[in-house]
């Protein structure tokens, strides 16, 4: 990747040390141009959508049906009316689980690399509704192991929950090869795509997946931004669980008229500003594309995976770096990861993230107390990456 | 738990001034209080401190940030000993000024803090000392002017 993309992110461009981000899986950075893309709404149309019929309204009105048609395109939805506006993954994941009609007795498989936004939903329907909750165990290695996934298959299978692209170790999981197994056994499929749609094509049509949900602000996008796919005759026979201003046609003091998705699933005044500017990040992406920035991320990894062999760390995950994304999760013998990841960042301005990632439950199964995670993406460089290396060279010696 | 206690009492005063060593207070707060209840740090502030000045060194000298890294716990034990021998010398000093003053009791005329009586009378400049033993500034000497 050239400057001028480095140029286009004020934070990489400030006056002083400079900061080296590798934190990308947590959130990413913004360039200009999706910045640029907020203030607009706010400086030239910042007005109410849906609803009011002056001209600042109307305009806003066209900048979202651009802003969904944008996200459609993203991730090759059928049509636009597929895309709902979320405030994160998180939301979306809840959106489907409580939304799907699942009763006691039926049963919801998820991984054993599930980020809390989805073991919680679970758990908690498990709780109230009587659900079992299955889980698949990845292999030792963190690859995913079909057969076993396959084993747990049963009529009673109502939902499928997969993380598409692990965030604690970047294996991404067959999805394709998941979602015809779920739809052979007549289950449906929700795949959390945080960490996979801000990295690689990931096309709705051809994995035939039935919900996807992930957020902006992995992706450049605003924070407190995130779509949820949903195939449009799903969406249309499910309730939301969020109910309110714009999610009906009319109402009387005891009955109401849903709208069709997407706006069922759409209450309240939305945040117009990230969606406008969450269509740009996807622009901006697009622009770049999305093949370059997967080369990019995995050749990096390679790069620093390399490079580090002689470093003696304990790396999370498949050995072969290719399989990783951006994801570099590690561990040094002797040192604990928060005193790792606050050392990176007052000797180098090194931003990493340290401890369980949100994916408590496997760390405590595997009985690792945490872990190190140097997330890339298509603004860092090698040069970077090199100074990564010989500051964890300064900081083993601490052993 | 050592260099929690310490930086509480540290963080406890410059906390008076910035917002930003509130938060830290707060957190060497918690820390403290459940390591008084035999409970375990869960702000991992003792951790956070100990990284941050390992840190610093670790740009000095590895060496010895390594020894930091590796003693912080009796380094801290030493600090806080330090701390604690001082604060009893700041007492007792205190309560001498409290009861005894500032003034020299072989010479009550050497008076550090409070305003000590000089002989002025011959070397007053304006000429306008009324006694020959006053206080300085009450002939308008000071300093060394006055003996």
């Amino acid at each position: 990747m050239d400057e001028k993309i480095r140029s286009d992110f004020p934070v990489l461009n400030r006056e002083g040390k400079p900061i080296i981000y590798l934190d990308s899986a947590c959130q990413t950075l913004r360039p200009n141009q999706v910045i640029d893309k907020i203030n607009e709404y706010y400086k030239e149309y910042p007005a109410c959508g849906g609803r009011s019929l002056h001209k600042l309204g109307k305009m806003v009105d066209e900048k979202v049906i651009e802003s969904r048609k944008r996200m459609q395109k993203f991730i090759g939805a059928k049509k636009s009316e597929e895309v709902i506006f979320t405030k994160n993954t998180t939301e979306g994941i809840n959106i489907i689980l409580n939304s799907l009609s699942l009763k006691s007795g039926d049963a919801v498989i998820t991984t054993d690399k599930e980020h809390n936004s989805v073991l919680l939903p679970v758990q908690f329907l498990a709780k109230r509704k009587g659900i079992e909750h299955k889980i698949t165990k990845s292999n030792d290695d963190g690859t995913f192991n079909l057969d076993k996934f396959q084993e747990l298959l049963t009529p009673e299978v109502k939902l499928v929950s997969v993380v598409h692209t692990s965030n604690i170790d970047g294996f991404t999981n067959p999805a394709k090869e998941i979602v015809k197994a779920a739809h052979d056994n007549g289950s449906l499929v929700l795949l959390d795509g945080a960490q996979s749609v801000p990295h690689k094509e990931v096309d709705v049509k051809k994995l035939d997946v039935d919900f996807l949900a992930f957020s902006g602000h992995k992706m450049c996008g605003p924070s407190g931004t995130g779509i949820l796919y949903g195939k449009y005759d799903l969406l249309k026979n499910m309730e939301p669980i969020f109910v309110g201003g714009e999610t009906v046609s009319n109402s009387t003091y005891t009955t109401s008229e849903m709208e069709n998705p997407p706006e069922r699933f759409e209450p309240g005044l939305q945040n117009y500003a990230g969606m406008v500017g969450l269509a740009e990040a996807a622009r901006y992406l697009q622009k770049i594309g999305m093949d370059k920035i997967q080369r990019h991320d995995v050749e990096l990894n390679k790069y620093l995976t390399e490079n580090a062999r002689d470093l003696g760390l304990q790396i999370l995950g498949p050995s072969d770096p290719g399989l990783r994304s951006g994801v570099f999760s590690f561990n040094i013998k002797g040192l604990d990861p928060h005193e790792i990841a606050i050392m990176l960042d007052h000797t180098n301005n090194i931003a990493v993230r340290s401890g369980m990632h949100c994916v408590h439950s496997w760390f405590n199964e595997n009985e690792i107390k945490g872990s190190v995670r140097a997330s890339m993406y298509f603004y860092n460089t090698k040069e970077e990456i090199e100074t990564f290396i010989s500051t964890l060279k300064e900081i083993i010696k601490l052993r | 738990m050592v260099a929690c206690i310490i930086a509480l009492i540290v963080l406890a005063f410059m906390a008076l001034f910035s917002a930003k060593y509130r938060v830290w207070f707060r957190e060497a707060l918690s820390c403290v209080t459940r390591r008084f209840v035999l409970k375990s740090c869960n702000t991992g502030f003792d951790s956070k401190v100990k990284s941050v000045v390992t840190a610093k060194l670790l740009k000095k000298n590895v060496k010895m940030a390594r020894f930091t890294h590796k003693y912080f716990e009796a380094i801290s034990w030493i600090f806080m000993i330090i701390f604690v021998v001082s604060l009893v010398f700041t007492a007792y000093g205190l309560y001498n000024i409290a009861v005894y003053g500032s003034c020299d009791p072989q010479n009550p005329d050497m008076c550090v803090l409070t305003p000590g009586i000089s002989s002025c009378s011959h070397e007053c400049p304006e000429g306008n000392c009324q006694a020959s033993m006053v206080p300085c500034d009450t002939c308008g000497c000071s300093g060394e002017e006055c003996s």
